[in-house]
């Protein structure tokens, strides 16, 4: 195990955040915070595009090292990072417990998660977030992170190689949450949701102030999507994807074409997939926090690029969307994290939550 | 509990004490590498110093070869100037006819007569103590080994007249001359008595004179 010493950089770690790392499907992002300020800062951003999977990245941290380091000697300070666990290798349960009258917490919530497991414990690597507390009883609910073992010491040994030092590790939806939290118009009295388009999947997250109370992927991606658009058009991807992007700017003036509204029907079959999901997490949600219902949705991810997604999810579900990827195109944000133009388009949500975490600390 | 930690609590133990170590392991490191660099640079100070004390002790050595090649010439010099000396001695003293002139102004009036005179120029190693004490001149000899006394040539000049007095007024008259001539260093009375020839009485005498190393102007 090669140990970077994080002491070197001490001095002038302090001023900045631990670097926010996160994996997407095609691209790794970092994202590191100046807390010199009464208003936190992206002081840099990097998004880098990967060769190949996620995956094959992770088992070559030499290959990792030669991606990361011109980024990181050009642009941060310091080599601590806060990372989050890909979300194949982690699963979420959500666990009622009761609360021990004396003992610990901690054990109650393992006992129950114990009798889901296969295999011993020791083979895990478990922790919690309590969600809900009854008063009239001592019965709890807690959202419980399981994820093997050696697949997290490895994805951490793979970091540690690659030259970083992980400060801690989460998962996206929490990173997610602290950013609608800190920077969204989000209170701990409102429930609201976040829906991540991947490339290949989607997940939508349900919070409740600052507390996660739902995490479930969706079997729709931004391939579906536009594939669905070529083979409807008879286009090419590339052409599909501006397209998508282009939106409905043009429709209707003259000179252009009625082309948008046509897009947003061929995908709207697939987005209402994506609508019916959030109607069951509505009403798991509205079971969950008293009929409080979810007031705000925010896109993330693709779609974030898409308008006529925000458009075509607010008619179906009648909740407000937003875009909130890359976060300075979500207005509310502004007084409340400073992002440079320049690296606007480089600060993905789930890395700025992350770096949001050493910020807050 | 506000936030996920998925690191595992052995792994982030093991970790700090992974760091642990490479802080030592580097801390320890930096101490071998100021060690060996400052023991490198004390090697290289001392071969320069002894590189330098050995070009001075090549030079200490030239110079105790020059000095005793100088101290050899000195003592030659020396050994010269005292042979120059003895020679300038030998060459220098009272001439015979100055010598001559100065017994001839105190002959003058005299009651005496020569039958024999002697001049002398010769010397003789003598003891340098023993010679300090008489009138002569001398040569300071470089003192030998075997030798514990310093030895030096002693340059006598002298003339040694025998003669006859009418009496020893007549002779203490004459010695009493001798002594006020310049040239005439001192007068040793080697040996008188009284002789009688044809009837006469007469003072038969024997001087030895010394005569004044130094050239009389």
């Amino acid at each position: 195990m090669k140990i970077k010493p994080d002491w070197l950089f001490a001095g002038r770690a302090r001023r900045y955040s631990a670097i926010g790392l996160s994996f997407l499907e095609d691209a790794v992002n970092l994202v590191q915070l100046d807390c010199r300020g009464s208003v936190p800062a992206v002081s840099a951003a990097s998004l880098i595009a990967i060769d190949g999977s996620v995956d094959e990245l992770l088992e070559s941290p030499e290959q990792l090292k030669s991606l990361l380091q011109p980024a990181l000697k050009q642009s941060f300070v310091g080599r601590r990072v806060y990372s989050c666990l890909p979300a194949e290798h982690y699963r979420l349960l959500y666990i009622n417990y009761r609360q021990p009258k004396s003992g610990n917490e901690a054990t109650a919530v393992l006992e129950q998660v114990r009798e889901r497991l296969d295999g011993p414990v020791s083979g895990y690597v478990i922790d919690y977030l309590p969600i809900r507390a009854k008063a009239a009883s001592d019965e709890n609910l807690a959202l419980v992170s399981v994820s093997s073992k050696p697949v997290v010491e490895d994805y951490l040994d793979c970091l540690q190689r690659s030259g970083l030092y992980v400060d801690a590790l989460e998962i996206a939806p929490v990173s997610i949450n602290r950013l609608l939290g800190t920077v969204a118009a989000t209170d701990d009295h409102h429930n609201s949701a976040s829906l991540t388009v991947g490339r290949y999947k989607s997940t939508l997250s349900v919070y409740s102030g600052r507390r996660l109370i739902l995490d479930r992927e969706v079997q729709v991606g931004e391939r579906d999507i536009i594939q669905q658009l070529c083979r409807s058009l008879d286009v090419d991807e590339g052409l599909a994807r501006r397209m998508l992007k282009q939106g409905e700017a043009g429709a209707g003036q003259p000179g252009s074409s009625e082309l948008p509204s046509t897009v947003g029907q061929i995908v709207k079959p697939l987005l209402l997939k994506l609508a019916h999901e959030f109607d069951k997490a509505q009403a798991y949600t509205a079971s969950q926090t008293r009929g409080e219902p979810i007031r705000h949705i925010y896109l993330l991810g693709a779609a974030s690029d898409w308008p006529l997604a925000s458009r075509i999810l607010t008619e179906i579900i009648d909740v407000p969307v937003s875009s909130l990827s890359p976060v300075t195109r979500c207005a509310e944000l502004e007084s409340h994290l400073q992002v440079p133009q320049a690296l606007a388009d480089h600060c993905l949500p789930v890395s700025c939550g992350l770096a949001l975490r050493g910020a807050l600390a | 509990m506000n936030e996920f930690d998925l690191i595992p609590a052995d792994y982030r133990r093991n970790r700090q004490i992974y760091g642990d170590l490479a802080r030592f392991g580097i801390a320890a490191l930096a101490i071998v590498a100021v060690t060996f660099v400052a023991v490198t640079a004390l090697s290289v100070a001392t071969g320069q110093a002894e590189e330098k004390a050995r070009a001075l002790g090549g030079q200490q050595a030239l110079i105790d070869q020059k000095s005793a090649q100088l101290q050899t010439l000195d003592e030659q010099i020396a050994s010269m100037s005292e042979q120059f000396e003895a020679l300038t001695g030998f060459r220098g003293g009272q001439s015979a006819p100055g010598l001559l002139v100065g017994i001839d102004r105190a002959f003058a009036g005299s009651e005496v007569w020569f039958s024999e005179l002697v001049f002398s120029r010769a010397g003789s190693m003598v003891d340098k103590a023993e010679a300090a004490q008489s009138n002569g001149y001398f040569i300071v000899l470089p003192k030998e080994v075997e030798s514990a006394t310093e030895r030096a040539w002693q340059i006598e000049t002298h003339m040694e007249v025998l003669g006859y007095a009418r009496n020893y007024a007549g002779l203490s008259d004459f010695v009493g001359n001798l002594l006020k001539q310049p040239e005439i260093h001192s007068v040793k009375i080697v040996r008188s008595a009284l002789r009688k020839q044809a009837e006469v009485e007469l003072v038969e005498f024997e001087l030895a004179i010394i005569v004044n190393p130094k050239r009389s102007t």
